[in-house]
């Protein structure tokens, strides 16, 4: 990558590729608690996530794009999630789905829950509620693929090894 | 719930004992409780902490009462971190329960006994009952009961290197420390009670962009 990390990749060949990633995203769930619930609907055949060229459930993270964290993290899990994390390939992303992912939710004074998925992993997106609707995930989804077809692959690039806020 | 286990709380009653009350009354004796209560339909006897499990054998091999419900502990304090303190004083105590079933009767019976707040142990049940191990696991994380006896007491939900017994009532929340617990704001009634939104507000309510029509229709 020395010359993109030099020169940057010219508009077109970025837009294009852009373009093609963002319609393949393959989406690792991390289900954790009644948004993974919601998570499911949408990727079922009412809602039908993989209209947006998000393609549901790969067996393992490192065939994955796309992470969503649905539902409560623990400390106890937070291990896992960042395991799982560091496993997917990059360009990855993250969309923090529902309150508890988010800030902790309800359980904001618990002994035992992880304040917000963003203290362990970087996070693009977060999609509010509790649980969200899929048509809210969606809308997050949406979202998400207007980032990357934003994106410049260079920036994405030099910032794969960032860390969590 | 009594304040005390040394309450012997049968229920006076016009019509004279229940069925309950005399099932109560006899596994009490069978296992030689101290004492026994009926109260909100359960059956509970309150048995001396030495003769846990002398008591709990008994009750499984005696009584039927093959089938393992659960064990959990209760920390009553007047001096708690979080919430409201009890109304009444409550005796400073760990009380120990174990849920054991008669599935073929349909009984469940309420073994409870009262330990110490500091040093608490208390004698295993696994040697009786399979499925104790990991509910004295958990109870011995959450309110630091050294159950003699156990084979492998190691934490069951928290992580290894968890410091405290979060279930008890000394335990603090420090997310509360830092920003006080704010009560009932801004938080909508239930449907259909007084404080329930008004009809004209109620598309209002919801969030922007769902619709109030029932997508599963």
């Amino acid at each position: 990558m020395g010359v993109v990390e030099k020169f940057g990749i010219p508009k077109p060949i970025s837009s294009l590729l852009n373009w093609s990633r963002k319609y393949s995203l393959w989406m690792f769930q991390f289900g954790l608690a009644c948004c993974a619930v919601e998570m499911i609907a949408a990727a079922g055949p009412r809602y039908d996530m993989m209209r947006f060229g998000i393609i549901p459930f790969p067996a393992s993270p490192r065939q994955a794009d796309l992470m969503i964290v649905a539902g409560t993290v623990t400390d106890k899990m937070a291990p896992a999630v960042r395991r799982l994390y560091d496993q997917m390939p990059d360009p990855k992303y993250v969309i923090s789905m529902g309150s508890c992912a988010n800030c902790g939710g309800p359980y904001w004074d618990s002994y035992s829950v992880t304040k917000g998925v963003d203290q362990i992993i970087p996070v693009d997106v977060y999609v509010p509620g509790c649980p969200p609707r899929p048509e809210a995930l969606m809308d997050g989804i949406v979202m998400l693929q207007k980032k990357i077809q934003a994106e410049d692959m260079r920036e994405k690039w030099m910032e794969r090894d960032r860390e969590p806020v | 719930m009594t304040a005390s286990p040394s309450d012997t709380t049968a229920t006076e009653d016009v019509t004279g004992p229940s069925a309950l009350d005399s099932y109560a009354e006899s596994v009490a004796k069978s296992v030689g409780a101290l004492s026994w209560s009926t109260n909100f339909d359960t059956v509970k006897v309150f048995v001396a902490t030495d003769k846990w499990t002398s008591s709990l054998r008994t009750a499984k091999t005696e009584l039927g009462l093959i089938f393992f419900s659960f064990l959990s502990a209760i920390h009553w304090s007047n001096d708690v971190e979080v919430g409201d303190a009890p109304s009444d004083p409550v005796d400073e105590r760990l009380e120990v329960l174990a849920a054991v079933g008669d599935l073929i009767e349909g009984h469940l019976v309420h073994f409870s006994t009262s330990l110490p707040v500091n040093g608490a142990a208390l004698a295993t049940l696994t040697g009786i009952y399979g499925g104790a191990n990991w509910h004295e696991r958990e109870a011995a994380e959450m309110f630091a009961i050294d159950f003699v006896g156990h084979p492998n007491l190691e934490k069951l939900y928290l992580p290894s290197e968890f410091e405290g017994h979060p279930l008890r009532k000394s335990f603090p929340l420090l997310s509360r420390e830092v920003k006080p617990w704010p009560g009932t704001v801004d938080v909508e009634g239930m449907p259909g009670t007084a404080d329930d939104a008004p009809e004209d507000s109620a598309t209002e309510s919801m969030p922007s962009g769902v619709s109030t029509e029932n997508p599963g229709r």
